[in-house]
């Protein structure tokens, strides 16, 4: 279909300008971290004029800021995120490390916000002004307050020293250690799932193709489910999409509260001793992975609404 | 039928009352929405019978109960809020009600099928329009995928789609809004309904178009027997095509007649009052009478007759006692009106408006 082919295009297209503009910023910031990388480097021991100079130039670090992005740049389209002075690595390999675990905990958050969130939606939905739509109503309100770091501090209290179902942080239980963290990752994203899927399928509901869809003589469930709720659903798939996006790119809170060396908590550090390799890297990396993800939403969208195709 | 839009009565076809098997009997059926503001009487006390091969046209403008009736019909009042209370609503003879929900649901659909207004969004945007035909064959018929694509094919082309074939996987917005109406109409048809109700079938489509719609509707209609229910608030699409007529306002039934006896001398201040405020093609000069003030609210009805505010023959009866549906001398029709004699006498003495 020529269609898809030329709004595909059209969309990525669309991506360089925003991948220009948002790697530059976040290789800007990084300079604008206070404190001199070589310095840093040097640690407490003082630095020879002639090493400095050395280091500088090994660096570019002499060159401006626009020279030195586009050399970064060069590098990390060819895959290269560039070294971590501090730790002695590149920058890559640190990502191939942390990057896996933030890919389990995000997944398995998504994965609690499409199967929760949207039942909670759905119910509420078909039972409106009813006293399960008046719970989920409740009790998304309820999730939507809590600070995540509240969230996961009464979590770790509750099922992992009082109750003692999970580890309380770290990985090194395997997959169950992700398991509580995911939770307590997901319950922001899953009410906002929840009352999205709750008005869209109301509104849905209503819509005249659902009648006809009645009037065809077909079963409650086929108008439920293939009338209405695959039209309800295209918000939120656009939502869950973006959320998976953002949350690949390290779940900050999250990941240091339950102590998991994700990409969120590596950056942290990595702002701490002012790695700014790392931060500026693996930054860039999270950038690339939510720009190729928006791209898959948009494409998924394309399939799940052809009106879009033909814009 | 280019007299479409146009109504005289030179103009009007004769319709011979074609007596058929008995399809659908609706006796004494009222829909309620219980609303914030009160009980709004959509529908009340409506009873009529619809033949095998008849056309009945149920006219009203909008909020007269036109729609909710058909829908009480098909069994898909939204409920809450509405309910729907009937002496009876019987399918050859079978009364409705009694049914389960899955046996009423074979009814639905296959026995008594339904178009809308709007064919834009009657149709779901996200399924093509073979999808959406051949849902029927699928659910109704277990019939596989393929055997639904090709039974959807034969149905757009029975409906005179253009290059049905190429165009079964089309997308409902990529079809004019004629089109789509054809598809609606397919869809309708596809399990060869015994009674199909349209329900303002043309409204939303270009006057051009109507007319094609119509005769479309008409020549299936009779290829298939069917019983047709026209429901319109537009006197001209009825004229070509009605064999019986029913008036509704505010929710009741004010008059009842054959077509050509309600167009040659309908009874009713209202119908009156609709037929001088249609535009014709023929009397250049002739200015729009519109009935004057409003439809009452559906949830405080006026006390006696609902169209005595508006009425031009309004006596002090019409304002306490409400009228039911009778028999006047002279007129082969049903007329809800105490002074029917008086207008219809006025008509007949030079007081009618319609273009002779």
């Amino acid at each position: 279909m020529p269609d898809v082919v030329r709004y595909t295009a059209r969309r990525l297209l669309l991506m360089i300008p925003t991948f220009i503009g948002a790697t530059f910023l976040v290789f800007f910031a990084g300079f604008a971290l206070p404190g001199d990388p070589i310095a840093a480097l040097g640690g407490e021991r003082s630095m020879s004029e002639s090493t400095r100079q050395q280091l500088i130039e090994r660096y570019h670090l002499d060159e401006p800021v626009w020279q030195q992005y586009f050399r970064y740049m060069g590098d990390v389209l060819q895959g290269d995120l560039g070294v971590s002075i501090l730790r002695r690595r590149e920058v890559s390999d640190i990502f191939k490390e942390v990057f896996p675990r933030t890919v389990k905990l995000a997944g398995l958050a998504i994965a609690i916000e499409i199967v929760m969130g949207l039942s909670a939606g759905v119910l509420a939905a078909l039972k409106k002004d009813k006293f399960l739509d008046q719970l989920v109503l409740v009790s998304t309100t309820f999730a939507v307050a809590i600070p995540v770091f509240v969230l996961g501090f009464a979590a770790q209290n509750i099922f992992a020293i009082r109750l003692d179902i999970f580890p309380i942080g770290g990985i090194q239980d395997g997959a169950w250690s992700y398991v509580l963290p995911a939770f307590v990752l997901a319950t922001l994203s899953l009410a906002y799932v929840a009352r999205l899927t709750r008005t869209t399928l109301s509104e849905s509901l209503n819509e005249d193709y659902v009648q006809t869809a009645k009037a065809k003589g077909l079963p409650q469930s086929r108008v439920v489910g293939r009338h209405a709720l695959r039209n309800a659903l295209i918000p939120v798939v656009t939502f869950i999409g973006l959320d998976l996006a953002g949350l690949l790119g390290g779940a900050i809170i999250t990941e240091t509260v339950f102590n998991i060396p994700g990409v969120g908590r590596t950056i942290v550090q990595a702002i701490g001793t002012r790695d700014h390799a790392i931060v500026v890297g693996l930054s860039i990396a999270a950038v690339i992975v939510y720009l190729v993800i928006s791209l898959v939403i948009d494409l998924f969208y394309a399939v799940l609404d052809p009106r879009i195709r033909y814009e | 039928m280019e007299e479409v839009g146009s109504v005289t009565v030179a103009d009007i076809p004769s319709h011979q009352q074609k007596v058929g098997e008995v399809l659908l009997e609706v006796e004494d059926l009222s829909v309620d929405f219980k609303t914030d503001a009160g009980v709004v009487k959509a529908v009340q006390s409506v009873s009529f019978t619809l033949h095998a091969g008849e056309t009945l046209a149920i006219i009203g403008e909008s909020g007269s109960g036109k729609s909710v009736t058909a829908q009480a019909i098909m069994g898909i009042v939204p409920s809450p809020p509405g309910v729907v209370n009937a002496h009876a609503i019987r399918f050859r003879g079978q009364n409705l009600a009694d049914l389960t929900e899955k046996d009423r649901r074979k009814v639905r659909g296959q026995e008594i099928a339904m178009i809308f207004q709007d064919p834009l969004t009657s149709l779901n945007p996200v399924y093509s329009v073979g999808k959406q035909i051949g849902e029927m064959f699928r659910v109704h018929r277990g019939a596989s995928r393929k055997e639904a694509t090709e039974a959807a094919i034969e149905l757009m082309e029975q409906v005179r789609i253009p290059e049905a074939r190429l165009r079964v996987g089309d997308y409902p917005h990529q079809f004019s809004g004629g089109m789509r109406q054809r598809v609606m109409i397919a869809m309708a048809l596809s399990l060869d309904p015994a009674v199909l109700i349209a329900d303002e079938p043309t409204t939303a489509l270009d006057v051009t178009v109507q007319a094609q719609i119509m005769e479309l509707l008409g020549s299936l209609q009779e290829e298939h027997n069917m019983g047709l229910i026209l429901i319109t608030h537009d006197l001209g699409v009825v004229a070509s095509v009605a064999d019986t007529v029913q008036l509704m306002y505010a929710g009741g039934v004010v008059e009842k007649a054959g077509a050509d006896d309600f167009y040659e001398a309908h009874a009713h201040p209202y119908a009156e009052g609709l037929m001088r405020s249609i535009p014709t093609l023929i009397g250049e000069d002739e200015r729009l009478i519109p009935i004057e003030g409003a439809p009452p609210s559906l949830i405080r009805l006026p006390p006696g007759c609902p169209f005595n505010p508006r009425c031009p023959y309004v006596t002090d009866r019409c304002r306490t006692e409400k009228p039911l549906l009778r028999s006047i001398a002279g007129y082969a029709g049903l007329v809800a009106c105490h002074n029917a004699e008086d207008v219809r006498s006025a008509k007949v003495g030079g007081g009618g408006g319609s273009g002779e």
